[in-house]
């Protein structure tokens, strides 16, 4: 399963196409992100949520069941009401309109917000995935990430092609 | 002097190589041990560094992110053990790389086995060290996933360069500390060496002159004799004693003594040349190996000279010692090869020598030699005897006559001598021997024994002998009051009153150490005590008077020429007419003839002994002789 959940992006730098890649490198981010004071989250598994249904979201669903840090990957989708209980929330361009409210609502619930939009960032979404130079990369928003009562371990950090607020 | 100074430079030697040798096992020793400890160091030190890579380079192979990655491996360069490193991801495919050999990193990993990678989870640890070289393989995972895989070339020269170091260092530490352990046991070496030459000395040298001691001498002989038999040539063994030393001893004391045997060692070597042996083989006995003499009257000239330079007085407080030399000399190969042979060559010489006159040497010979074995097979034969309760020993009577009635005042006891073999041994022959050798006091015992059984034989014959003259060596007086005590003892189971003795002592015997206060026994015991062989030699007439001698006898050799020697009938008549002053008896000894008999009788002797009485004779003789004397007596109408 390791090998599988790695072998994608490996496959992907080369013709995996931008969805799954994207998918795989939030699922990798999981391990490195720790949840510092639980809140709502469920203990026994991890959850990667989302709203509407999409290419990434399409893409992570691909991940369910898959076992990090001893745990089960949940992929679901949600309502708004129930974003408390996500340790990741993908957030598509889809959900722009709604980020005033959304974000506010979670800012200190200790859910992980990412997304992949250009703009989000600087919107209270803490981890924006990006295109460049036909790679992904990541900008990270440590203030957004240390207000949800998260830590994101300084080895991702290192590899953001920005970090913001800190 | 030199052997002194080898044997410094030995024990250096020997000193200097065990502490190189134990410095070099030591310095190996620690050469592996810090090898083994710095090995082990640096490899722990690496996996150490490969972890911390390891996990620094985690996120970038999790996110497939080549340029951290190469970031992260990089930091190899920081650390002189490790030459390269390469980061592969899980799948096996090389992602950063850096310096290192491009053969020890290859483009795919495989496993040892070249198995899928995907196994290599529980594939066996791919890390492998050399003895230079080496491959680190850390797998790197998080969170228990798989991530990736990491290979550090490493080396390990650098722990080379680090022992050289120590290597360098240790041998200056062990140079200084053999330099220093030199120096201070230098001291302490050479006071070991002293004192084992020391011991050497005192095992082989006489303490008191220096010169080599009878063990030392005895090789040395042991040397001379396989010389001589070797190569030819003579030798001479001077077997050299002292004469009178122990007056000097007595005259001066020990310290002197001592000083003086220094002097004659010194003088002794004197008139040896310097090749010769001189050696003190105990007490006041020398010795002395001659090499090379052409004759033997080089010999006798190297004798000749000791003796000369020894006859120079000693300047000894409180006045000067004069001592002489007695030498035997033995020649070599002529008077045998065997050492312990020679010596007593030698030694028999030298007691001819002092026999002849002292300050005396005497070539061995093979007549001294057949003298010396049969003296001394008439000691093993007189002390087989005496140890036989006397078997073959026996005791013969000479009569006593009054010189003016002829009749039998006393009997003179005499020892005899059968051997086994039938053959009568001459007193003349065995009482020497017997004194020479301390038998004559057992001797002296058995008589007195001997002489009670054959009073009480003849009592039971019905003769009374009234007087026995027992004779007494000076040599039995040599052991003090107790020679009275057996006597009287012995004399006191037979029931014998001591009254009926008489103990005939010569004049030497007077003068004896020690004899004044045994004579004193004598006489308050009870005996009667005469002065055997009187005339002949030194006589103190003091003594007569001291000792309250009862009878004189006259040595027969006065006796023999009367009455026509005017010279001996002069002294008779002297002894005679003082005897009688001094109320003391007189017996002639060796009266032959009437003419004598009558001219003792005229002079006044009151006691006549001689083969005209009687020889001496058996006691069973003695009986007969009696009863004759008393049945002529009776006749004669006296």
């Amino acid at each position: 399963m390791a090998v599988l959940l790695l072998a994608v992006p490996a496959q992907a730098q080369r013709q995996a196409p931008e969805p799954e890649l994207k998918a795989a490198i939030l699922v990798n981010l999981l391990l490195f992100v720790d949840w510092r004071n639980p809140g709502a989250q469920p203990q026994d598994r991890l959850s990667a949520c989302y709203l509407e249904p999409g290419p990434v979201a399409r893409a992570l669903v691909q991940f369910e069941g898959k076992l990090l840090k001893g745990k089960p990957l949940r992929v679901m989708r949600i309502n708004q009401a129930q974003v408390e209980g996500c340790n990741l929330l993908y957030l598509s361009p889809i959900e722009s309109a709604s980020l005033p409210d959304l974000v506010p609502a979670v800012s200190s619930k200790g859910v992980l917000l990412a997304g992949d939009t250009p703009g989000y960032l600087q919107r209270g979404v803490m981890l924006n995935l990006d295109i460049e130079g036909g790679r992904v990369v990541f900008d990270v928003n440590l203030r957004a990430v240390r207000q949800a009562g998260l830590a994101v371990s300084s080895k991702v950090l290192r590899l953001a092609r920005t970090v913001q607020g800190d | 002097m030199s052997a002194h100074n080898d044997r410094i430079r030995r024990s250096r030697r020997l000193s200097l190589l065990s502490t190189g040798l134990t410095l070099l096992i030591a310095f190996i020793l620690l050469m592996v041990h810090q090898y083994v400890v710095g090995r082990r160091l640096m490899v722990e030190e690496l996996q150490t560094e490969a972890a911390i890579i390891g996990a620094n380079s985690a996120a970038a192979l999790v996110f497939n992110d080549r340029k951290a990655a190469q970031e992260t491996i990089s930091a190899v360069r920081l650390t002189p053990r490790i030459i390269g490193g390469a980061l592969y991801r899980a799948d096996g495919l090389l992602l950063a790389r850096e310096g290192g050999d491009a053969s020890q990193f290859p483009e795919r990993l495989t496993d040892a086995a070249g198995q899928d990678p995907a196994a290599s989870d529980r594939a066996p640890e791919f890390t492998r060290f050399g003895l230079v070289n080496g491959l680190l393989r850390e797998n790197i995972n998080v969170e228990g996933i798989r991530a990736g895989t990491m290979l550090l070339q490493v080396s390990f020269t650098s722990l080379y360069w680090l022992m050289l170091e120590y290597a360098i260092g240790v041998l200056a530490i062990a140079a200084v500390a053999l330099v220093l352990a030199y120096r201070l046991t230098g001291r302490l070496r050479q006071r070991m060496v002293r004192a084992e030459a020391q011991l050497d000395q005192m095992a082989f040298y006489d303490q008191v002159t220096g010169l080599p001691n009878r063990r030392l001498f005895e090789h040395e002989l042991q040397q001379a004799v396989g010389r001589v038999s070797r190569e030819g040539g003579r030798a001479a063994l001077l077997f050299i004693d002292i004469d009178d030393f122990k007056k000097v001893n007595d005259s001066c004391g020990h310290e002197v003594g001592d000083q003086v045997l220094k002097l004659i060692g010194e003088r002794l070597k004197s008139a040896a040349r310097a090749s010769d042996v001189v050696a003190r083989l105990g007490g006041d006995e020398f010795a002395a190996i001659l090499f090379g003499i052409g004759s033997s009257e080089n010999a006798a000239g190297v004798a000749r000279s000791m003796i000369r330079v020894i006859g120079e007085p000693f300047a000894t407080q409180p006045m000067p010692s004069h001592v002489g030399l007695s030498i035997g000399i033995a020649l070599l190969p002529a008077d045998g090869v065997d050492p312990a042979e020679l010596l007593r060559c030698a030694d028999m010489a030298m007691y001819v020598a002092k026999t002849t006159g002292k300050n005396n040497f005497h070539f061995f010979s093979e007549e001294i030699d057949a003298r010396m074995r049969a003296a001394l097979q008439l000691e093993a034969g007189l002390r087989q005897a005496l140890s036989d309760g006397g078997q073959g020993l026996w005791v013969a009577y000479q009569p006593q006559l009054c010189a003016q009635t002829r009749q039998l005042i006393g009997v003179e006891a005499l020892a005899r001598w059968q051997r086994e073999d039938g053959q009568h041994v001459s007193p003349v022959e065995f009482i020497p021997i017997a004194e020479k050798s301390g038998l004559i006091t057992e001797l002296g015992d058995w008589v007195l024994h001997q002489v009670c059984r054959d009073l009480a034989v003849m009592r039971a014959a019905g003769v009374e002998v009234p007087r026995v003259s027992v004779n007494v060596s000076p040599r039995q007086l040599l052991r003090g009051s107790s020679v009275v005590e057996n006597f009287c003892v012995t004399l006191g189971r037979f029931g014998e009153p001591v009254t009926r003795f008489d103990f005939e002592l010569t004049e030497s015997a007077l003068m004896g150490e020690g004899a004044a206060a045994v004579l004193e026994a004598f006489r308050a015991a009870g005996f009667s005590l005469s002065i055997d062989d009187f005339g002949t030699g030194y006589s103190s007439l003091g003594y007569l008077k001291r000792f309250q001698v009862g009878t004189l006898k006259i040595d027969q050799s006065f006796v023999r020429g009367l009455p026509m020697d005017s010279e001996n009938a002069a002294i008779v008549e002297a002894v005679i007419q003082m005897a009688r002053a001094l109320n003391i008896s007189v017996v002639a000894e060796g009266v032959e003839t009437e003419a004598q008999a009558e001219f003792l009788r005229l002079a006044g002797c009151h006691i006549l002994q001689g083969y005209l009485f009687g020889r001496p004779m058996p006691p069973s003789e003695l009986v007969g002789y009696v009863n004759a004397c008393r049945g002529a007596w009776i006749s004669s109408g006296n």
